[in-house]
């Protein structure tokens, strides 16, 4: 009785692999990975996980064993792109090829057609990967980037065990060592050539130099051992040769040169003779998230397998351990787990039924380009590294320059209709409103114009409000002077004070006057036509003495002019306006408007 | 027994000293084009290659190899790399030189400058211990015609070691006028096994001798990269090239840079 009636195995080229024994039907599969010294060192540096550029990938079912093993060629870019990208696409092709049922030559012209054909989808792939060192200069981005034009390029070696046609088929390209064990008379092959290394196929030219391939009954098979160029770095090839299975799984890898990738398997699983009867510890589900297990004497470690959606880990958990929880090993959402003993001398019982399980959220990034199997130690993966990467520039599109115009049109337009909608009802309150101020005030300064220079009593003017005193004060210049800058002074007169009005009522400018002659009152300018903007108006000086505009609203002005040698003067505290003058003459409203004697008539009034 | 079998690593980098005749008769046409001008373009194609090809692995570059740069024609100039040896990718930074052929050919004076340079090197006990033996890649167009007989200071740059093997010498005679049977192939050449093969013809036959006799034998790890590169050159065969093409010149600037290299 087999233990597994199908498995599938994919190698996470991120982590290393230590050698594992796992039981496929009739096979015994060992695999193993590790990574060269210089992914190490890479990591170590710039503190991000680095992939080797290996890539085991196998499949069994129905009594087929599928597998296919990458070297990644690490010279050029984005080796462990085009080693991957190989391995499942071969492992696609030879579970859909049915080889058994096709001629040897066929199948590899077959195969050939097919490699040169994944050749677009493999370009785009390696032109989409992005740097996982960002260039430390100029030159360095200009090499790196010629680089992945190049394309990236792999060797290989696949094959197919099929046990129920008594067919094996092997596939290679490059020097990848492929050890065939037959078990009758001992014989050994390898298939070593010379110039093997030149022989590879490119993510953008297909195949280079010869694909290789060859054809042997699987029943005569004992052992197939595949093998990267890494593991003669680290031990002889004859030494190699010798090796048992038992070798392989207590291989000990301490920083590579170059990585090192191991595939052993044994077609009828004798070595192991009848396996033991091994008693699987009864996994206790803590909750959805953990598992817990009693140790059992015989078992020295446990190992699970996890179906997560469409990929399948499996993890040795230390001896020491007797909890396994999923999210442990970045593993995310929800899985079916199930579990097995290995014993001391790694053998494996079956496993138990699987137990459903939750891992991560699934909301939190996980690494799906790369699935596979996690070791039983995973190496501490650092928090997301400080890489310094180019930030990208902010991308504006027509979209956002739509939204921004809109944005302000509707800002202009709620300040334009705000604006008339507070003007007009600010016209309309104060145009009730001022008038009735014009008109008192326009009374009392009438009533004042009449009384002597002397007289000491102020009419209650209304009081402005909010009104924020500044001085404002007339002082008599004489009138045979001409204007100028030193005659437009506003100079205090001898009443202290004569505060008078808000700033937002009466403004300083000083629009430049026109000189016109004739006047009972001496020298009279024109006051020119008074800027209208805003809601304040100047106190213009003029010639003939100062004129004052006062402006509670633009709909309700109030023009005084002031003769030279005459004094107008408002208290802000008593409220009180004051034309200190004996000949007061009188003071005619025109329209809405007033003028005072003295000036001519349409200097004095402003129109509306 | 010499085997040169160190490898460039960034920890034990390989040294190439270039050492270039920029004499005015490198301003003579070889197939249509200025000699210096395919010097140039030799240079920067083995540059590119040193950088591209050798010293990145995955997406990191690696400083494996070292250069140092010499022209010589009256007189010496060593100012391209500061009288030293410079990583090749801060050589490449500098921007890649164009040469202005002038002057006479002071070929003795150039060695006895590229003798110093090794002699120093060599003192380092990185270098003397660990490092690939030095390789000094001599390019010239024609005779010596100043500062005397080249071939004694040769003798004596060959003479230098390290624990990797004596110093290697590699002769590129650029001039389309040197053999009596041009090489058609150069990927299938075999290169000068012996003397007698050489067969020089009589114009050139004294200093391309003289040349033959400075130049080393090519190493069997040296053939073995080359092979990988798809040359037929043969252990042993001398180190000197004939530059009649310039996929000839290109063959003399490889054989420099055949260090073994290692993956790791």
């Amino acid at each position: 009785m087999h233990p597994l009636v199908t498995s599938c195995f994919q190698l996470d080229q991120r982590r290393d692999l230590r050698p594992r024994l796992e039981l496929a039907g009739r096979y015994n599969i060992i695999s193993g990975f590790h990574r060269a010294r210089s992914c190490i060192e890479i990591e170590d540096k710039y503190q991000i996980r680095y992939p080797g550029g290996d890539y085991i990938t196998y499949h069994y079912y129905d009594e087929k064993m599928l597998f296919v093993v990458c070297d990644g060629v690490s010279g050029g870019f984005g080796g462990y792109i085009a080693s991957r990208f190989l391995g499942n696409r071969l492992i696609a092709w030879l579970q859909h090829q049915g080889c058994a049922s096709v001629g040897a030559a066929d199948l590899l012209d077959s195969l050939a057609q097919e490699m040169n054909a994944w050749v677009y989808d493999a370009t785009r792939e390696v032109d989409a990967a992005p740097f996982l060192i960002s260039p430390t200069d100029e030159t360095d981005r200009k090499f790196k980037e010629k680089r992945r034009a190049k394309g990236a390029q792999t060797m290989f070696v696949a094959g197919v065990l099929d046990y129920r046609n008594d067919t094996a088929d092997f596939f290679w390209m490059g020097d990848i060592r492929l050890s065939l064990d037959f078990g009758e008379d001992g014989r050994h092959i390898q298939n070593k050539v010379r110039g093997w290394s030149q022989n590879r196929w490119g993510t953008r030219d297909g195949l280079k130099g010869t694909l290789d391939g060859c054809r042997h009954r699987c029943s005569e098979l004992r052992r197939v051992v595949v093998y990267t160029d890494g593991l003669p770095e680290i031990a002889s090839e004859a030494e190699i040769g010798n090796w048992r299975d038992r070798d392989f799984l207590d291989l000990q890898f301490a920083q590579p040169p170059d990585d090192v990738s191991v595939l052993a398997i044994s077609v009828v699983p004798s070595e192991w003779g009848n396996l033991p009867t091994l008693t699987v510890p009864q996994p206790i589900l803590a909750d959805r998230s953990e598992v817990r297990f009693s140790r059992t004497p015989e078992g020295a470690w446990i190992r699970t397998k996890g179906h997560v959606k469409d990929s399948i880990h499996a993890i040795d958990l230390d001896p020491h351990r007797t909890i396994f929880r999923p999210a442990e090993y970045d593993l995310a959402g929800r899985g079916r787990y199930g579990f097995q003993l290995i014993s001391g001398e790694r053998l494996p019982s079956q496993y138990t039924s699987s137990i459903p399980l939750y891992g991560k959220p699934e909301t939190e990034p996980v690494p799906k380009s790369l699935p596979g199997l996690i070791p039983s130690r995973p190496i501490p993966t650092p928090e997301p590294p400080p890489i310094p990467q180019p930030q990208p520039r902010p991308q504006i599109t027509f979209r956002h320059l739509l939204a921004i115009a809109g944005w302000i049109v509707a800002v202009l337009g709620w300040g334009i209709a705000a604006h008339f909608f507070f003007r007009l009802n600010q016209a309309q309150y104060y145009g009730r409103e001022q008038q009735r101020r014009a008109n008192e005030l326009m009374a009392t300064v009438t009533s004042l114009a009449t009384l002597p220079s002397s007289f000491p009593t102020a009419q209650s003017l209304p009081p402005m409000e909010d009104a924020t005193p500044i001085q404002v004060s007339v002082s008599p210049t004489p009138s045979t002077e001409p204007p100028s800058e030193a005659s437009t002074a506003v100079s205090p007169l001898s009443t202290p004070t004569v505060p008078v009005i808000s700033p937002t009522v009466l403004s300083t400018s000083v629009p430049t006057p026109v000189s016109e002659s004739g006047s009972n009152a001496g020298d009279t300018t024109r006051t020119p036509a008074l800027d209208s903007v805003g809601e304040c108006r100047s106190p213009t000086t003029v010639a003939g003495g100062l004129m004052l505009h006062l402006l509670p609203s633009e709909s309700s002005q109030i023009v005084l002019s002031v003769p030279v040698g005459h004094a107008l003067t408002y208290s802000s505290v008593e409220g009180q306006w004051s034309l200190p003058r004996d000949e007061g003459d009188g003071v005619t409203p025109i329209g809405g408007w007033t003028c005072l004697q003295g000036l001519d008539e349409s200097a004095g009034c402003v129109d509306a | 027994m010499e085997e040169y079998t160190r490898a460039a690593t960034s920890d034990t980098p390989a040294h190439i000293l270039y050492l270039l005749d920029v004499s005015r008769t490198m301003k003579n046409d070889l197939d249509g084009r200025p000699r210096i001008r395919w010097l140039e373009e030799a240079l920067e194609y083995t540059l590119d290659f040193l950088i591209d090809e050798r010293s990145y692995r995955d997406e990191v570059y690696r400083s494996r190899y070292r250069v140092s740069v010499v022209t010589y024609s009256s007189d010496l100039d060593d100012s391209l790399t500061g009288g030293g040896f410079v990583d090749i990718k801060d050589f490449w930074n500098e921007g890649l030189p164009e040469f202005s052929p002038r002057g006479e050919t002071f070929t003795k004076g150039a060695l006895e400058r590229a003798y110093q340079m090794l002699r120093e090197l060599l003192q380092d006990p990185l270098v003397q211990e660990r490092c690939p033996a030095p390789v000094v890649c001599h390019v010239t167009d024609g005779e010596y015609n100043v500062g005397g007989d080249p071939a004694p200071i040769a003798r004596e740059i060959k003479g230098l070691r390290n624990r990797d093997g004596h110093v290697l010498v590699v002769d590129l005679f650029i001039t389309d006028e040197l053999l009596a049977a041009p090489i058609k192939d150069v990927r299938s050449w075999k290169g000068f096994v012996s003397e007698e093969e050489a067969a020089f013809r009589e114009k050139h036959a004294k200093y391309a001798h003289t040349l033959f006799d400075m130049s080393s034998s090519l190493p069997e790890s040296y053939a073995s990269v080359l092979r990988e590169r798809g040359f037929s050159l043969e252990p042993g065969s001398r180190m000197m090239y004939p530059g009649q093409s310039y996929d000839l010149i290109k063959l003399a600037f490889v054989a420099s840079t055949s260090t073994p290299f290692s993956r790791g």
